[in-house]
C-alpha cells in the first residue's frame, strides 16, 4: 500500500505540461479513492505545491478518497481522522477549507468536535459553520450552540440561522432575508 | 440592511456617467422618476421590471424590455451594470432606474412589479426565495436552482407567497415543442420508453492563476451564497458554467433545455424517478472540472421510461439531431421522433411542423406567445406560466442527481416520498450546500 501511495504522490508531483503528462496526473488521482488514510497526508502537502496542476490532483486525489470512504457501508474513520489531523496551523488556510469542506461530507461527531474551534478562527469559522450544518450528528448542534456566546456579536445571526435550519427547537428560523 | 449605510452611494445620472471612476465605484442608488404605482398591476399597466444580471442572458432580456419599463438594473460587476445603463438611456429612457448592485435594494422597492433573474446559478434560488418573499414575481433563468435543497426551497417559496414565477426554459414556447408535444401525446408514435438526449462536450480549459478580483467587480457579492474560493479569472461570468460548484457543466446548462423539453413533450413533468447513475470522463488538467464526456441514465417509473443525457467526447464523431449539434430522440413502440435543438432554437421535421393536426378529441396544446410574453400575461392573470416552478425545479434535479452520482461515483437511488437517496447518507448530505451568509435559506 505504502509503494502505491508513493507512486499516486509521485505521479501528480509530475509538473510537465505535455499532454501525456495531464494524462498521467489525471489517471493517478483519479485511481486514488481505495487508498484511504494513509494517503491522506502527503495529498495534503501536495495541495500547496507551487504548481497549480499538482495542486488540483492532489485536490481532487483526496475528493476520491473522501467519496469512497463515503459508501455505503464503508469504513470511514480512519479517514475521517486523517482529514482532522490536517486542521493544525501548520497547514495554510485555502487547504484547511477544503479539509473543513470534506470533513462536512464524511465527518460524525468526532470531526465535529475538532472543526468546532475553528468557529473562533476569523478566516475559517464560515465554512467550519457550513460543514457543521451538514455532519448530521448532534455533537455538531452542540458545536454550534457552544460557539453562540464565544464568537463576534455581530456572527451570532449565521449561528442561530444554522441551528434553526438543524431544526434546534427554540430558535425560529428568520424566513424573511431580503431586510 | 445593516450593509445598506456600507453600500448605498447617491450620484447623479450625470456623475455615474462621465467620470472613469464610475467602473470602480460603489454601488450607487438614483432616484426613479414617475414609475411609483400603488398595487398590482391592472391588465392595461405597465409593468416594471429590475433586472438581476446583466451578463449575456441578462442583457438580452433587457433588450426585451420596453425601456419604460425598466425599473432597476442590478449586477456585481460595475462595467456591466454603466454598459447597461448607457444601453437603457441610448434607447430613449427618460427615467433614471434604480442601479444597485445589491438586489436587494430592488426587492424593497414597491414600484417594481417583477424581477428578471440572470445572475450566475448559485444565486438562482435565493434571489427567487427572497423575491417572492417581498411580493415580486419573477423569471429565473435555468437551471433553477443548483442543489436538491433549493429545489424545495423555491418550490415552497412560490406556492407560500402566491408568486408567478417562470422558469427560463423557452424551448417549451416554441411552435416545435408543441408539435411534437402534440405528436407523441396523441401516440403517432406509441407510448414512448426511452428518450436519448445528445450534445458535445463539456470545455476543456481554465489556466489562470487565483488573484485579486477587478476593482470593478465585487467578488464577495458574485460568490454569495456559494462557500468562499478565491476569485479566477476564468471562473467568472461565462465561464462559470465549466466549474462543478458554480455551474455544473453541459447537463445543467443545455442539458436543463433538453430536458425541460423531454419533459413537456411527454407530459411528464410529474414524474417519478427510480434511480440515476452516471459514469464519464473529466478534463485531464485545468481549472474546469466538469465532464467532457458523459453518460447519465435516468429510471423513471409510473410510467417506466429511460432518459439518458449522452455528452460525447472530443475523441467521437459528433452527434447530430437534425444536423443540430444537441437534441433527442424520442424512441416510441411504433416509430421514433427527433427534436434537434432544445433552448429557443428548438426544431423538428418540417412534414410534423407544418402537416401534422392533432385528430379532433385528441390532445391539443396552446399556442404560446412566447416565453417572456407568457410569464407577463401570467402576471395579470394569476395563472400558472409554462414553466412552473415545479416544473424548473423537477428538471433542476435531474441534472443536479447526474451530476451527484457522478462526484460519487456511485448509482443513487431516489425516494420521491420523502426526497432523499435510499441507503446513501453521504449523497443525504450533498443534496444541499449550506449557504454562506448572511444568503440564508
Amino acid at each position: 500500500m505504502s509503494n502505491q501511495i508513493e507512486v499516486l504522490l509521485s505521479a501528480l508531483e509530475n509538473t510537465g505540461t505535455e499532454p501525456a503528462d495531464y494524462m498521467a496526473r489525471y489517471n493517478a488521482w483519479r485511481s486514488a479513492g481505495p487508498l484511504g488514510a494513509p494517503a491522506v497526508a502527503g495529498l495534503i502537502r501536495l495541495m500547496t505545491h507551487e504548481n497549480g496542476e499538482v495542486r488540483r490532483s492532489a485536490s481532487k486525489a483526496v475528493e476520491q478518497i473522501v467519496v469512497v470512504a463515503g459508501r455505503p457501508g464503508a469504513e470511514r474513520s480512519a479517514v475521517c481522522r486523517a482529514l482532522a489531523a490536517q486542521l493544525g496551523e501548520d497547514v495554510p488556510v485555502a487547504v484547511r477549507r477544503e479539509v473543513i469542506c470534506w470533513l462536512g461530507m464524511l465527518g460524525g461527531s468526532d470531526e465535529a468536535v475538532a472543526v468546532a474551534p475553528l468557529l473562533e478562527h476569523e478566516a475559517l469559522r464560515e465554512d467550519a459553520r457550513l460543514a457543521l450544518e451538514r455532519i448530521p450528528d448532534p455533537a455538531a448542534v452542540r458545536a454550534l450552540e457552544n460557539a453562540r456566546s464565544r464568537v463576534p456579536k455581530d456572527y451570532r445571526e449565521r449561528i442561530e440561522q444554522s441551528l434553526a435550519n438543524r431544526g434546534r427547537r427554540g430558535l425560529r428560523r428568520r424566513m424573511i432575508f431580503w431586510k | 440592511m445593516a450593509e445598506q449605510a456600507r453600500n448605498a452611494h447617491v450620484v447623479s445620472r450625470r456623475t455615474f456617467l462621465g467620470t472613469a471612476a464610475a467602473a470602480a465605484a460603489a454601488p450607487m442608488v438614483l432616484p426613479t422618476g414617475a414609475l411609483a404605482r400603488p398595487g398590482r398591476p391592472g391588465p392595461n399597466d405597465r409593468l416594471v421590471f429590475g433586472h438581476i444580471g446583466l451578463g449575456g442572458m441578462g442583457r438580452g432580456h433587457l433588450g426585451g424590455t420596453p425601456v419604460e419599463s425598466v425599473g432597476a438594473l442590478c449586477d456585481v460587476d460595475a462595467s456591466r451594470l454603466s454598459s447597461a445603463l448607457v444601453d437603457v438611456y441610448k434607447r430613449g429612457a427618460r427615467h433614471d432606474p434604480l442601479v444597485c448592485r445589491d438586489f436587494r435594494y430592488i426587492l424593497d422597492r414597491k414600484d417594481i412589479d417583477a424581477v428578471i433573474v440572470a445572475a450566475p446559478d448559485h444565486w438562482h434560488a435565493v434571489m427567487t426565495v427572497y423575491a417572492c418573499q417581498a411580493g415580486k414575481d419573477v423569471y429565473v433563468e435555468k437551471p433553477a436552482c443548483r442543489t436538491v435543497q433549493e429545489c424545495r426551497a423555491m418550490n415552497e417559496a412560490v406556492r407560500r407567497y402566491r408568486r408567478v414565477v417562470q422558469v427560463g426554459s423557452q424551448g417549451r414556447s416554441t411552435a416545435a415543442a408543441r408539435k411534437a408535444a402534440e405528436f407523441i401525446q396523441n401516440g403517432v408514435i406509441g407510448r414512448v420508453d426511452r428518450v436519448e438526449a445528445f450534445h458535445y462536450p463539456s470545455p476543456v480549459g481554465g489556466t489562470a492563476e487565483d488573484s485579486d478580483p477587478p476593482p470593478e467587480l465585487d467578488w464577495d457579492l458574485w460568490l454569495g451564497p456559494h462557500r468562499w474560493v478565491p476569485y479566477n479569472v476564468d471562473c467568472v461570468h461565462f465561464n462559470f458554467r465549466w466549474k462543478f460548484s458554480f455551474g455544473g457543466g453541459q447537463i445543467k446548462d443545455r442539458g436543463a433545455h433538453i430536458f425541460s423539453v423531454a419533459l413537456f413533450v411527454l407530459n411528464r413533468d410529474d414524474f417519478t424517478l427510480e434511480s440515476v447513475e452516471a459514469t464519464g470522463e473529466l478534463p485531464p488538467g485545468g481549472l474546469w472540472d466538469c465532464p467532457t464526456k458523459y453518460r447519465v441514465v435516468y429510471q423513471f417509473r409510473n410510467p417506466a421510461w429511460t432518459l439518458v443525457w449522452n455528452q460525447t467526447g472530443s475523441d467521437e464523431p459528433m452527434v447530430k439531431i437534425l444536423g443540430h449539434s444537441f437534441g433527442a430522440r424520442y424512441y416510441g413502440e411504433h416509430g421514433e421522433l427527433e427534436v434537434g435543438g432544445g433552448d429557443g432554437g428548438t426544431y423538428i421535421i418540417p412534414e410534423i411542423q407544418h402537416g401534422y393536426t392533432p385528430p379532433a378529441g385528441g390532445v391539443h396544446i396552446p399556442e404560446s406567445p412566447g416565453h417572456r410574453q407568457n410569464w407577463e400575461e401570467c402576471i395579470r392573470t394569476r395563472k400558472d406560466p409554462l414553466m412552473t416552478i415545479e416544473a424548473g425545479t423537477g428538471v433542476s434535479l435531474l441534472c443536479t442527481l447526474g451530476n451527484l452520482s457522478f462526484r460519487l461515483g456511485r448509482k443513487l437511488v431516489w425516494d420521491n416520498e420523502n426526497f432523499c437517496c435510499v441507503g446513501d447518507e453521504q449523497a443525504n448530505r450533498m443534496l444541499g450546500e449550506p449557504q454562506r451568509g448572511p444568503w440564508h435559506l
